[in-house]
């Protein structure tokens, strides 16, 4: 179901969206829409970037926000040098205890 | 002892080729919301969620319910959210241990003392339990090295490690 909302756009953005219309021989409101869908899903993933990036939010709380899979998510933030803070002091006596753990 | 597993760590295992190989010798298990969140990259044939979903299918990787009681109290506890929290829930109190590559997930086992370890131990258990080659592992560790999920400073840490 679709709702609706008045807003306020620049005048060259209603302009492109006209021109964009009348080649695709659709209502401006579609391109309108097209375009914020697709700006929303960059906004997402922006969000979930920057909170993960300052450690607000976990891999999947990131991925839910960006409604990406978790695989996704691990992508993208690796793709701008992002990735959990593990440490070495995190880790101490892992070795011991992993081969404890796994056969 | 039952290995609980994150998303994380199964998309990591899948990613250097070794999940099948460490499922079939542990027990593991994962979480329902957890593998939800791994399969909704099949939309986009991700191998890891294909991975994931015949693995479940043949019953060599578990998915179950963490209590309700205690995720709520993790969850108030920790703000551990989705997966993560199930993964903690799953393995509190009990002697199973997690595997995850989430700092907030292995933040919260620290502190409920619940064994953990990451995908590189798997890596290097598996090597030195002569269930991978040295140059398996070494490849395995090469390739984690280059999607770059770890610092630097980790992945010379677990090269020493196979040497």
């Amino acid at each position: 179901m679709m709702k609706n909302i008045s807003i306020r756009l620049k005048e060259d953005i209603m302009d492109e969206a006209e021109k964009l219309a009348n080649l695709e021989m659709v209502d401006k409101s579609v391109i309108i829409r097209e375009a914020l869908e697709k700006g929303f899903a960059e906004v997402k993933l922006e969000i979930a970037i920057e909170m993960f990036g300052k450690d607000k939010v976990s891999t999947s709380e990131a991925a839910k926000i960006a409604d990406l899979s978790i695989g996704e998510m691990m992508d993208e933030l690796v793709k701008r040098g992002l990735r959990p803070k593990i440490n070495k002091e995190d880790l101490e006596g892992n070795s011991k205890k992993a081969l404890k753990v796994v056969k | 002892m039952t290995i609980i597993a994150d998303a994380t760590s199964l998309i990591l295992l899948s990613k250097i080729s070794i999940l099948e190989i460490f499922v079939n010798r542990n027990e593991v298990v994962t979480s329902e919301i957890v593998y939800d969140e791994v399969i909704k990259g099949k939309e986009k044939s991700r191998i890891d969620s294909m991975l994931t979903e015949k693995l479940v299918k043949e019953n060599k990787l578990k998915v179950k319910t963490p209590n309700r009681n205690t995720k709520t109290n993790i969850e108030k506890l920790f703000n551990l959210k989705f997966g993560e929290l199930e993964v903690v829930s799953l393995a509190h109190k009990t002697k199973n241990a997690i595997l995850s590559d989430d700092k907030k997930c292995i933040n919260a086992a620290k502190v409920l003392g619940i064994g953990f370890i990451i995908s590189l131990d798997a890596v290097i258990a598996l090597y030195k339990k002569n269930a991978i080659t040295k140059e398996k592992a070494i490849e395995c560790v090469d390739k984690l090295e280059n999607y770059g999920w770890y610092s630097k400073e980790l992945i010379k840490i677990y090269k020493d490690k196979i040497k």
